[in-house]
């Protein structure tokens, strides 16, 4: 029964853990903007995120050590600093972006205006991170993130024409009338949502914080190939209750109140209050795996002590990473800056970024030294060239299709 | 560095379309198209809000923060339709003035409950929607 508990606890964690401000904010805009016609685009990404997150599982499992451990040492400081440089900047950014989600969460919740709840989101990250265990971090978070389901309801509850949006969610090119540039620079931003480079730093990591070990193989590929995907299905949930509800009347989303919108519509009070709870646990629950990501890769670097599982006082320069990263968040957030538009920014930056995290993954992974027998197999490898092709097309198209369309608009 | 040369070829024969075509913007009457759809999509909004306004239970707070977002869309809508030429531009203008009054008073009816001026309010919207639809603003 334990171990069934386990990998139950472990993939609806993922599933909820999936979803995060990116996939939130940018399923909404693309289901009001092209209905379901970018289903294409999160499972291309659920299936990128489930190959190269198996991976760093899988070299955490055997060699106890997390990914970006095995970077530096695999290809030197060169080239590991290129990677940090692009996943740290990154993972602050989404950080910004994720107080950003959780100060609008509570917006609201309360009507009481976002900036007033950015240092207090930031104060209570700080404390989760220092005061709660980091299982029960992850489970707790990752099961209310669950919530987000409502959106999926909302669909239902709308009562569309499924038959039109089936036809929708086999469609790959933008509808006639829409400009191809915008279509696509929507899809590189959805894809960079499902492939964030922080999940595969935060999973490997969060491998090492609990100990994983070749036992514990199985249970981690249960939780990576059932829980991303179906915490992919969230993500089409909210883009098809914005397809259903918004899109008729013509709404383009650009702010989360309207990305609430449809639940409200369909659901009323009881939805709203169910949609909040998921929304603010996605985010928040980013916000601390980010702001933790942000740590273990600066001290994984640079080789200082680090884990969740490790005092301040043993690992001070860790805490201190984990700590400025919050802190300069809320900094940025504070600013006024629109979390909306960060997060099409932090998704774009994101974008370029994923080739530079995901190439060291490939080759630590098919190192014997460290794998042994449990190194990469040809499915492993053929997947995760083909995934870096894509990857590198979507970082060399990021930042011209942004300045192009004017990041989406 | 040969190698790389076809590379640095195609990235700007790439690139520098792309941007130049983003730089360029669109006509007059494309900018008004996109503007008055941003401002349909605003009434909608706060059509769907006062009907939900008259619920038994509405979720207040996150109504009122629905209309004060689409109150500020309108007003950079506003900004947006006063810099355009023409008389369809003076219109639309006119037309988001109207929005924007009717925006301000659901925001102050909300919560308060009082049922006949959402509904005055709904049908004033509804009204409002119709005349953007015959400026050619409709989805």
């Amino acid at each position: 029964m334990k171990p069934l508990l386990a990998i139950t606890l472990g993939v609806l964690s993922a599933v909820g853990g999936f979803v995060d401000i990116g996939d939130l904010v940018e399923s909404g805009v693309v289901g009001a903007k092209y209905g379901l016609r970018m289903v294409w685009v999160v499972a291309l990404g659920v299936i990128g995120i489930c190959v190269y997150a198996e991976m760093a599982g899988r070299v955490v499992a055997i060699s106890g050590r997390p990914v970006f451990d095995l970077v530096r040492e695999r290809l030197g400081p060169r080239m590991a600093l290129a990677n940090l440089a692009g996943s740290f900047l990154v993972s602050l950014f989404t950080v910004a972006a994720e107080i950003g989600g959780v100060a609008m969460a509570v917006e609201l919740a309360s009507g009481v205006d976002r900036l007033i709840w950015v240092l207090p989101a930031g104060l209570l990250g700080w404390l989760v991170i220092w005061l709660v265990r980091f299982e029960h971090m992850q489970q707790a978070f990752g099961l209310a993130g669950l919530a987000v389901a409502v959106f999926a309801v909302a669909m239902w509850a709308a009562g569309p024409d499924w038959g039109a949006l089936g036809a929708q969610a086999v469609r790959l090119w933008p509808p006639g009338d829409e400009a191809a540039p915008t279509y696509f620079f929507h899809a590189v931003a959805l894809f960079a949502s499902a492939m964030t480079p922080y999940v595969v730093f935060f999973f490997s990591s969060g491998g090492a914080e609990e100990r994983w070990s070749r036992k514990d193989l199985r249970t981690e590929r249960v939780n990576t190939l059932l829980g991303f995907p179906l915490g992919g299905l969230l993500s089409v949930g909210i883009a098809g209750a914005a397809a259903v509800v918004l899109a008729p009347l013509g709404v383009r989303v650009d702010t989360l109140s309207q990305i609430v919108l449809p639940v409200a519509v369909t659901l009323g009070l009881a939805g709203v209050v169910v949609a909040l709870i998921g929304i603010f646990a996605t985010t928040f629950g980013a916000c601390l795996e980010t702001a933790l990501s942000s740590g273990y890769t600066l001290a994984q670097y640079f080789g200082w002590s680090w884990g969740k599982r490790v005092g301040p006082s043993r690992a001070p320069r860790f805490h201190l990473g984990v700590a400025g990263a919050l802190l300069i968040a809320v900094l940025v957030v504070q600013t006024g800056a629109d979390p909306v538009m960060l997060t099409e920014l932090s998704l774009i930056f994101s974008a370029v970024a994923l080739p530079l995290t995901y190439l060291p993954v490939l080759m630590v992974a098919n190192d014997r030294e460290y794998l042994g027998d449990k190194a990469n197999g040809r499915l492993s490898n053929s997947l995760g060239l083909v995934y870096l092709i894509i990857t590198g097309i979507a970082a060399l198209a990021a930042i011209p299709l942004s300045i192009a369309t004017g990041a989406g608009g | 560095m040969t190698r790389i040369e076809p590379l640095r070829r195609a990235v700007p024969a790439l690139v520098i379309p792309i941007v130049l075509a983003g730089g360029c913007g669109g006509t007059t009457g494309e900018q008004l198209g996109v503007t008055g759809l941003e401002v349909r999509g605003g009434v909608e909004v706060l059509r769907e809000v006062a009907t939900m306004a008259r619920q038994e239970h509405p979720p207040v707070p996150t109504l009122r923060v629905s209309v004060h977002d689409v109150l500020d869309t309108l007003s950079s809508a506003r900004s947006d339709a006063a810099g355009l030429p023409g008389a369809r531009a003076g219109r639309l203008v006119s037309l988001v003035d109207e929005a924007t009054r009717h925006g301000q008073r659901l925001s102050a009816l909300l919560g308060d409950g009082d049922r006949h001026e959402l509904r005055a309010t709904t049908a004033a919207l509804t009204r409002l929607s119709g005349r953007l639809d015959a400026m050619g603003m409709r989805p």
